[in-house]
């Protein structure tokens, strides 16, 4: 799974960085098969005219210069023919047979972002009788690069209306695609540093989409018609970006900007404003000496700065930027050659890179954010987890201490009965079993006795807890054994092997004792037994048997048994047992078998006589 | 405790014949009184010096008269034989008391422990069974039913630790007087095991069990006076 991801992530790379660099190499395409004019007479405004081949490039800036060329039309065409410039900046009135077909000035956009543009000429009339025509060009060059033309071409609209919708497409729309990129992101980036002050990275974004804005300026030139002489102004205020950029790549890489770092993004741009506007150095001057080499060598350092922190720091979101990054300082450099002369062409490329840069920027945040959402719902999880948890704690604490308050109230309410008891019902017996002693009525001594043994069976039964069947049967042995050893019964007693039975309740344990305690005096009573063994055994099915023996009278299968054993088997049956009576070849044996774990259910329907 | 102690089949006449056993009564019920007096007056090991009704007369007893066993009922009219019994133990530490209690519960038997009594007797037990209960106190052998054991096991699991499940754990810091023995014989029997029993698992002989019993016993008896009336009231044995 790692494996595909990474390599998903590699192939989506390299085709990100194959498509990032198509401005680079890719040129637009122009109308095959149509006419093409590709000389012309130029002549400057105070040079003599020459014939110069097409696309030219002009020798200086801000520069006026006059095209003059002609096409042949062997006769007149059927559909209405258009004439196609590809390319030109940044402004040209063209004429045609000395009629001013168009001025690209009044319906392209306004200059700062209409440094290349495409101008469609449709022609009509006399223009396309068959003969010679002539076209003239005004180019207007723009103050920061010089005027470009490039061929031209006459041809239909179905051979030249796709490439010039595709340059409009590339060279106008996209361009304010990307100043509308970056009026959302400063927005959101805003919000985002609004509702999140902590995170200064939002408001550094926010800084850089904000001043970089700046360039756009020259888009207010129909509203403020002066804006065009502040365009130095904007520039160098955007200026301020390129170290803003720096500060934002050292913060993905997780290093905190230096102090004068912070500071350039003020000063520099600052000092330089105020240079210009002081007068102490020509607008242009610092434009072309400082603003643009600056503008034109800080992405470089951008870019080392990020793939310092994406090599050597490992910083994963640095690889996001270095990529867009080292485009982007390809097209200030590409850019930076373009003003000084070095290359030509009339398209500023960063305007594109911008564009990337800012999807990369884009990209991070919502990295970012993606990845605090999941650290989010992570703790939401946890603490979730952790809530049930304790939740679950604090229920099983509640209901321990319920228990235990019912144990106490129970405990409470024995003790009392118990010394109630003590006090005076047993005491009472023990008192009328010592009268009838000195008076020598056994009847009544044998009696009390009984009533007095039966009290303590109740009594004892209360305190048996769960799993202390065993210790509730020994409490009946230590009584049983003064009554055989007086009436010179032997009494062999076993409960090593009884098997440990869950569930136990005083009412089970009771019925248990009662059942044992029965057997024993009937025993006594029916067969004359000189010798009780009771065990505690282990089933054939694992179920607790006790078993009682006697060397009676073997017992008489046919009657019923009288009420002793009617109750004797009731009990059993309340337990959830079975009780067996046998006769021996001498004796009796009685036989309770007990399930493992005993059901709550006997627990209410106990106190029976 | 005395040497011979452990022998098996002490013979209940050998220590009387020396020296009788000088024995107060205490009990306020008159027809239990006069029974005991009746079944103690036929013991040839032992003298029965008085036979009193009230703490008071005990008290007096006590003060006057020296004596070997103490037999006492627990709730007397003008007190609780508890304090008889710490009394009795202050004035001859060798001295030996037992309760009578007509149902041998558990707490009222351990108070009178924590007091110091060594035995204790039900309220109905038959003449022969009285005699031979003295006689193996006096030999140095104590009884304990399992309850006892339970309840005794109980409560010195809740003062400290778990109570130990078998000998290789240590002993909670309040049974460190008791031995490993004594814990796994208190163990064994609360379970509800017989003597027999238990000495079997343990390799002893039956007599000797009770002669640990008693041995626990005595480490159970509590010290400080105040802290036996604190455990007496807690118990709901005094009323103070």
């Amino acid at each position: 799974m790692a494996v595909v991801r990474r390599w998903f992530w590699a192939a989506l790379a390299v085709l990100a960085t194959v498509a990032a660099s198509t401005p680079l190499w890719l040129t637009l395409p122009v109308p095959p098969h149509t006419l093409v004019i590709d000389q012309a007479q130029f002549s400057a405004v105070d040079d003599a005219p020459a014939l110069v081949d097409l696309p030219h490039v002009q020798g200086r800036r801000r520069a006026q210069g006059y095209y003059r060329m002609g096409f042949e039309l062997a006769q007149a065409p059927a559909q209405q023919l258009y004439l196609f410039i590809p390319m030109l900046s940044y402004r040209a009135i063209i004429a045609v047979d000395g009629d001013v077909a168009l001025d690209t000035g009044t319906n392209s956009l306004i200059p700062g972002i209409t440094l290349g543009v495409s101008a469609l000429v449709p022609l009509s009339g006399r223009h396309l009788a068959a003969g010679r025509h002539v076209v003239d060009i005004l180019l207007e060059a723009p103050g920061v690069t010089r005027g470009y033309l490039s061929p031209l071409y006459v041809g239909t609209a179905q051979q030249i209306a796709p490439y010039h919708r595709l340059r409009v497409l590339v060279l106008e729309h996209t361009r304010m695609m990307v100043l509308a990129c970056q009026l959302l992101l400063a927005i959101a980036t805003l919000m985002a540093w609004l509702y999140r002050p902590q995170e200064s990275l939002y408001g550094w974004l926010f800084l850089l989409h904000g001043v970089s804005t700046a360039s756009y300026a020259g888009l207010l030139a129909d509203i403020v018609p002066g804006v065009f002489g502040w365009l130095p102004y904007a520039f160098t205020v955007s200026m301020a970006s390129v170290f803003i950029l720096h500060i934002i790549a050292l913060k993905i890489n997780g290093t905190p900007p230096p102090r004068w770092l912070r500071a350039c993004v003020v000063l520099v741009p600052g000092t330089c404003l105020l240079a210009m506007a002081l007068g102490v150095v020509a607008p242009r001057a610092l434009l072309f000496g400082l603003v643009m080499p600056i503008m034109v060598v800080s992405p470089l350092i951008t870019v080392a700065i990020s793939a310092w922190g994406a090599l050597a720091k490992k910083v994963q979101e640095a690889w996001l930027l270095l990529l867009p990054l080292c485009f982007f300082s390809l097209a200030t450099l590409h850019d930076g050659a373009l003003v000084a002369g070095k290359v030509e062409g009339p398209v500023f490329l960063s305007l594109y890179y911008r564009q990337l840069l800012i999807v990369a920027i884009a990209v991070i945040l919502m990295r970012q954010l993606g990845l605090s959402l999941m650290r989010v719902d992570g703790a939401n999880a946890h603490l979730k987890q952790r809530l049930a948890e304790r939740e679950a704690e604090l229920q099983r604490l509640h209901e321990e201490e319920r228990s235990e308050a019912a144990r106490r109230v129970r405990s409470e309410e024995r003790h009392r009965l118990t010394v109630d008891l003590h006090d005076g019902l047993s005491g009472h017996l023990a008192s009328i079993i010592a009268l009838a002693e000195r008076e020598r009525s056994a009847g009544i001594e044998r009696t009390a006795r009984e009533a007095l043994d039966d009290l303590r069976l109740v009594i004892h039964s209360l305190d048996i807890g769960d799993r202390e069947l065993m210790a509730a049967l020994s409490g009946l042995r230590e009584r049983l054994e003064p009554l055989l050893k007086r009436l010179g019964v032997e009494l062999e007693w076993s409960m090593l092997r009884l098997p440990e039975v869950s569930g136990v309740t005083p009412a089970h344990a009771l019925n248990v004792l009662r059942i044992v305690q029965e057997a024993v005096t009937n025993a006594l009573r029916h067969g004359p037994a000189a010798h009780i063994a009771v065990r505690g055994l282990a089933g054939p099915g694992g179920e607790a048997l006790i078993v009682i023996d006697n060397d009676g009278v073997p017992y008489a299968q046919a009657g019923n048994g009288g009420a002793g054993i009617h109750n004797m088997r009731r009990r059993a049956a309340f337990l959830g047992g079975t009780l067996r009576i046998e006769p021996l070849a001498r004796g009796t044996r009685v036989t309770l078998a007990l399930p493992l774990r005993l059901s709550g259910e006997a627990a209410d329907s106990s106190h029976g006589p | 405790m005395e040497p011979d102690a452990g022998r098996p089949g002490a013979g209940t006449d050998q220590g009387s014949n020396t020296a009788p056993c000088r024995t107060l009564l205490v009990e306020d019920d008159e027809p239990l009184r006069l029974r005991f007096e009746s079944i103690l007056s036929g013991w040839r090991g032992g003298r029965l010096v008085a036979a009193c009704g009230t703490l008071d007369q005990a008290m007096a007893v006590l003060q006057s008269e020296p004596v070997d066993l103490l037999i006492t009922d627990l709730r007397l009219p003008d007190g609780h034989g508890i304090q008889a019994i710490r009394r009795l133990r202050a004035i001859n530490p060798r001295a030996e008391a037992m309760v009578v209690s007509a149902l041998a519960d558990n707490e009222i038997v351990i108070a009178a422990i924590e007091a110091g009594a060594t035995g204790y007797l039900l309220k109905d037990v038959g003449s022969a069974d009285l005699i031979e209960a003295i006689e193996e106190l006096r030999a140095g052998r104590s009884p304990i039913s399992s309850s006892i054991a339970r309840v005794i096991v109980r409560r010195l699991g809740e003062r400290g630790h778990p109570p130990p499940q078998a000998q290789d754990s240590a002993p909670p810091r309040e049974t460190a007087a008791l031995t490993p023995r004594e814990t796994e014989i208190l163990w064994s029997i609360a379970k509800g095991l017989t003597y027999a029993e238990v000495a079997e698992q343990l390799g002893l002989s039956r007599q000797t069990v009770p002669v640990h019993i008693k041995n626990i016993y005595r480490k159970l008896q509590v010290g400080n006076r105040s802290e036996a009336v604190f455990e007496a009231s807690r118990l709901g044995l005094i009323w103070l």
